[in-house]
């Protein structure tokens, strides 16, 4: 069905935890402190939605990813990443005429779209209400490209945006409860204090839980692995109550203003 | 309509759609209970509707976007598929206090649409561009 089955999987991942994490809803809300893999998990979205449907996928970002995450390219198939647009509007404003032109722009339909960096734009966006129209305008866009998409992929075409945000949102906090909204699904990613020197000792392996919260069902959670070469594992976690110092939840959000 | 509206008014909608539907007539009771979730955005939402004043606009692309005439005249453009208006009172109400659930245009978009009373209306992708844009030129003006 999918190019994922078709694929050989990268050693450790679970393919198809991958796919529950980052592409479980129609629109996802990736959030983390700075160094979570925000990037890396939002190419990895890419590369997932384009390797998993014959339509496009786009990317959206403030410039290029520094490097490409590795693995992941063979993991998803050679011919996913060549089904990635990127486009890097430089500021909010270009971001939101290029969000209000993607109809014009592509005729043929989208299965994925990914804003890496929100917060970024947030930076030269004048109001929380700015902010929450590039949101639901992305969200109107997805709904557009769904409709397009043939009737077979009932998934419609899906929206990850990523957010750089630490526990307290600060100045951020009122940005953030006006777009959150939009987001039924987010998901909280909590880089681990502790790091696992790589036996090998050509570096160290980063540790980063991820916990999935949409209403209606149960907090999930994975733990995302980045070893010293960069590579990604993921894998699912035991649900709560089995883990022990799993402290992790929606409760550590900053406060709505 | 978006996520955003609690499934208790998409209820009471799609209860209006059906009476509407068979008897071409909104029976009071739910009349009441439109003004009980949405509070005073109810009595000018379907003023807003008696007048007409939803328009469906769609482009070749197969874009839509809604676009509401204010009782001012003025032109407020709301998403079709999600929760947004470019009102003041949007981002006032909905948005930052959080106290409503809509403002009286989205509201008026979600009734045409159940009640199937849209205006509609043809324009080119790159004028479909523009009115999806609305707030952002008005603040440029």
């Amino acid at each position: 069905m999918s190019a994922l089955q078709q694929q050989q999987p990268v050693p450790g991942a679970d393919p198809a935890s991958l796919l529950l994490l980052l592409l479980p809803r129609p629109a996802l809300l990736l959030l983390g402190p700075a160094g979570s893999g925000r990037s890396a998990l939002s190419f990895r979205a890419a590369l997932l939605g384009a390797a998993s449907s014959r339509a496009r996928a786009l990317f959206l970002a403030p410039r290029p990813l520094e490097r490409l995450p590795a693995g992941g390219a063979d993991a998803a198939g050679a011919g996913a990443i060549q089904r990635i647009h990127f486009l890097y509007p430089p500021s909010f404003r270009e971001l939101l005429q290029l969000v209000a032109s993607l109809h014009e722009t592509f005729s043929c339909s989208l299965s994925l779209v990914v804003l890496d960096g929100l917060e970024e734009y947030l930076g030269s966006c004048s109001s929380p209400a700015m902010a929450a129209q590039l949101v639901a305008l992305l969200l109107d866009t997805a709904n557009h490209f769904s409709q397009k998409l043939p009737v077979e992929s009932a998934a419609g075409c899906k929206l990850v945006v990523s957010m750089k945000l630490s526990g307290e949102a600060g100045e951020q906090a009122e940005y953030f409860s006006a777009i959150e909204r939009y987001f039924p699904a987010q998901c909280w990613l909590h880089p681990s204090t502790e790091e696992i020197a790589d036996s090998g000792s050509q570096g160290i392996t980063k540790l980063i839980r991820a916990r999935l919260s949409q209403p209606g069902t149960k907090d999930q959670e994975w733990l995302v692995r980045f070893d010293p070469q960069g590579d990604m594992r993921i894998s699912l976690l035991p649900c709560e109550g089995e883990v022990d110092g799993c402290t992790a939840s929606r409760s550590n959000r900053p406060p709505e203003t | 309509m978006g996520a955003t509206l609690p499934a208790l008014a998409e209820e009471l909608l799609r209860e209006i759609e059906k009476a509407f539907c068979e008897t071409s007539h909104v029976p009071d009771d739910l009349l009441l209970a439109l003004k009980f979730i949405f509070g005073a955005s109810a009595v000018p939402a379907l003023d807003l509707v008696d007048r007409q004043s939803v328009t469906r606009i769609t482009s070749p692309s197969g874009r839509q976007v809604y676009q509401v005439v204010g009782s001012s005249g003025k032109h407020y453009t709301c998403y079709a598929s999600c929760h947004f208006c470019s009102c003041p009172a949007f981002m006032f109400s909905v948005l930052r206090k959080g106290d409503s659930l809509v403002c009286k245009h989205l509201l008026a978009v979600y009734l045409s649409q159940a009640l199937g009373s849209c205006q509609e209306l043809t324009v080119p992708d790159k004028q479909l561009t523009r009115l999806l844009l609305q707030e952002e030129e008005e603040e440029e003006r």
